[in-house]
């Protein structure tokens, strides 16, 4: 080994330098001799320049007086006008200039969110739209086919395509995904890893070239109970074969609405008992979430009123034709964030009841939203929106400070024990439950201090310190 | 979600606060604690306080070489800027050397002028020192802190800034870089060429 650079020499001294560089001072009087005075100088001024260490009188005072600073810092912010006063002056304005512009804007600019992923209409006639953005990023397809790429994501980011009776989350890049009449069909993986949850059955991971396929359930010969149908390898770019009694989807809300024809999950694997076949199975999750949670608002995208009507109709798209992810079909492929014009779809009753408790909450009729949160979350219990409907009933009798929010928050942490919102629950609980069982609301922050969003871990925090002071308190 | 729908009691006025040291809870990370800081919680900045206020008096007694006074006013601007910047905090560096880097920007932002800190070094003979045996021993090691003093002090402040704190706090030059926005291999330029400045001065020689 040749003799290192100087300031690698010198670097070393702090860091170490390793096996070679140990043997290469043994051998190399020169860079041990430098390395010598490194240490003997470091040793020097360490001695000599002496650490002041503040006595336990002075440390009080410096703290009392930085208590004091830091106060009068928060009351230089304070205004001078009264705060009801400043709100009328300021507040009304802005308010009424947000609800504005939020109006004016809703429909057009969804796109400023940050997206992760790219989603391309494969078919005619496909219906989608984005309800939220990253970090929990969700797009609602109705209808036909999407290719999906999404770039890495961050640590605590999600990525979902969420149908009326099931979702596919991203854990890679690309995938095709497939719903008719707002049922999942198909999912076919490109690139990468996703996992397909479908009404009723565990959740399944697919890797790069598996494809999963609701209609292969019916032609499937044995199938074993108590899983999902699902085709892997087999035939990834084989197009797969319509069943008989498969309709044209379009147009889709039509249809949807008037008469379903295409299976849907339930029907097609209760009676089957179907099976999977090589694909790897994660342990069952909870439904999850869809829409964000830091607002008291309905997620962006999400139309105040349905209109089911007003689709027009796409030509020739027959669902088989349009289900078939290979080849393509040969309509142009269309990038789109599905804002730009958003097709009619479907509402659902979980969906227009959710609107109804984001509306209420907003106007601070806490009483009404969780009415109407309770009433979707009964509407239909296995939708992954329930979720969403459950959280936010246990938020409203919260702000509601009713007696029941203790319970609502403690059945949704038992149910959703895995949600992303338990630990915003968790922290919600635990201020809730202080004042009556200390040890019960430590544990509670305690958990939520590990929660992935910093706002929660902050208010754990916060919790934690007055744990403490409570226990101080006599 | 706002903090206001995870806190959703409190509500009401908030009570004084509370001046008195509270017991520092171990469970809450310091991360946790500059989480609740950005928050404007000044119980967490007093728990912060109690935790570090002496690492940052002997790094700052160390950079600036100021006398007690001033070295109260130095933690105490610190400790508020702490406050302030807490939001920015973004946890790629331990809390100390966060800590560290806010100190060594107060300083250079209180010591402004070569006179200043010429007077600082003046200071220094308050400074407490160890008891010595004989009258002629502390005359010499009077004069030897003064010389290192001397010797830091006239280091370029960048060299210096991170000469105390790679070599004398003994922090991770990766973290030093961070908070300091400065690439690794400039860290390591810097403490090479501050440990050759030093070693020159020392010895009553040209760099």
């Amino acid at each position: 080994m040749s003799c290192p650079h100087k300031i690698e020499l010198s670097r070393s001294v702090a860091v170490g330098g390793g096996r070679a560089y140990d043997e290469h001072l043994a051998g190399c009087p020169q860079c041990a001799a430098e390395v010598e005075q490194h240490r003997q100088l470091a040793a020097l001024t360490r001695a000599n320049l002496p650490l002041v260490v503040p006595d336990a009188e002075t440390a009080q005072r410096a703290r009392g007086a930085l208590l004091t600073a830091a106060a009068a810092a928060r009351r230089d912010h304070v205004p001078a006008t009264s705060p009801w006063r400043r709100w009328l002056a300021l507040g009304v304005p802005a308010l009424a200039l947000a609800a504005v512009l939020t109006f004016v804007l809703v429909g057009t600019l969804r796109e400023d969110a940050t997206y992760r992923g790219t989603v391309t209409a494969s078919a005619d006639g496909t219906t989608f739209r984005r309800t939220s953005g990253a970090p929990d990023e969700v797009v609602r397809l109705s209808s036909g086919v999407l290719t999906v790429r999404v770039s890495p994501l961050a640590s605590g980011e999600r990525f979902r395509v969420v149908t009326a009776d099931g979702e596919v989350e991203v854990r890679g890049t690309e995938f095709e995904v497939e719903a008719v009449e707002d049922r999942l069909r198909s999912v076919r993986v490109i690139h990468g890893r996703v996992e397909v949850r479908a009404a009723g059955a565990a959740p399944q991971i697919l890797v790069a070239g598996e494809r999963w396929d609701l209609r292969l359930a019916a032609e499937d010969p044995a199938p074993a109970p108590g899983s999902v149908v699902a085709q892997a390898v087999a035939q990834p770019e084989a197009p797969p074969v319509a069943p008989a009694d498969t309709q044209p989807v379009a147009p889709t809300v039509a249809l949807a609405d008037a008469q379903p024809v295409a299976p849907t999950v339930a029907e097609a694997v209760a009676p089957v008992a179907p099976t999977r076949t090589t694909v790897t199975t994660e342990e069952p999750t909870g439904p999850v979430v869809t829409g964000r949670t830091d607002a008291p608002s309905r997620p962006r995208g999400t139309p105040s009123s349905g209109s089911p009507s007003s689709g027009s109709p796409s030509s020739g798209s027959p669902s088989s034709g349009s289900s078939t992810p290979s080849p393509r079909p040969p309509t142009a492929p269309a990038i789109s964030t599905g804002s730009a014009t958003p097709p009619p779809v479907a509402r659902r009753p979980i969906e227009v009841l959710l609107d109804q408790g984001w509306s209420a909450l907003s106007a601070g009729d806490a009483a009404a939203a969780a009415e109407a949160f309770e009433a979707a979350a009964k509407s239909d219990p296995s939708d992954p929106l329930a979720e969403d409907a459950w959280f936010w009933n246990a938020s409203a009798l919260v702000r509601l400070k009713s007696a029941d929010a203790i319970g609502a928050l403690e059945k949704f942490i038992k149910r959703y024990a895995k949600s992303p919102r338990t630990g915003e629950a968790r922290a919600m609980l635990g201020w809730l439950v202080l004042p009556s069982d200390v040890d019960r609301a430590e544990g509670l922050f305690q958990a939520a201090a590990g929660d992935r969003s910093a706002t929660v871990r902050a208010s754990a925090a916060k919790g934690l310190l007055a744990v403490e002071r409570k226990r101080a308190t006599p | 979600m706002s903090i206001s729908n995870v806190v959703p009691l409190r509500r009401a006025p908030a009570p004084p606060r509370d001046p008195l040291p509270v017991t520092d809870p171990p469970s809450v990370s310091d991360e946790a604690l500059v989480a609740a800081c950005a928050l404007g919680e000044h119980t967490a900045l007093g728990v912060l306080f109690d935790r570090h206020h002496r690492m940052v008096y002997g790094f700052l007694s160390r950079l600036a070489g100021t006398d007690e006074r001033d070295l109260e006013d130095l933690v105490q601007a610190t400790f508020l800027q702490a406050l302030r910047a807490a939001k920015k905090f973004r946890g790629d560096a331990a809390v100390t050397t966060w800590l560290c880097g806010i100190a060594s920007n107060v300083v250079r932002h209180h010591v402004r002028s070569e006179v200043r800190r010429k007077t600082f070094t003046t200071k220094l003979a308050s400074v407490p020192r160890r008891p010595a045996t004989e009258p002629g021993a502390i005359v010499e090691r009077d004069q030897l802190v003064q010389r290192v003093r001397a010797a830091v002090d006239a280091l370029p402040e960048k060299q210096r800034v991170v000469y105390v704190m790679c070599e004398l706090q003994e922090l991770p030059g990766v973290e030093v870089a961070r908070v300091l926005d400065l690439r690794e291999g400039t860290v390591w330029r810097l403490l090479y060429q501050a440990r050759v400045a030093l070693r020159a001065a020392l010895e009553g020689r040209e760099a």
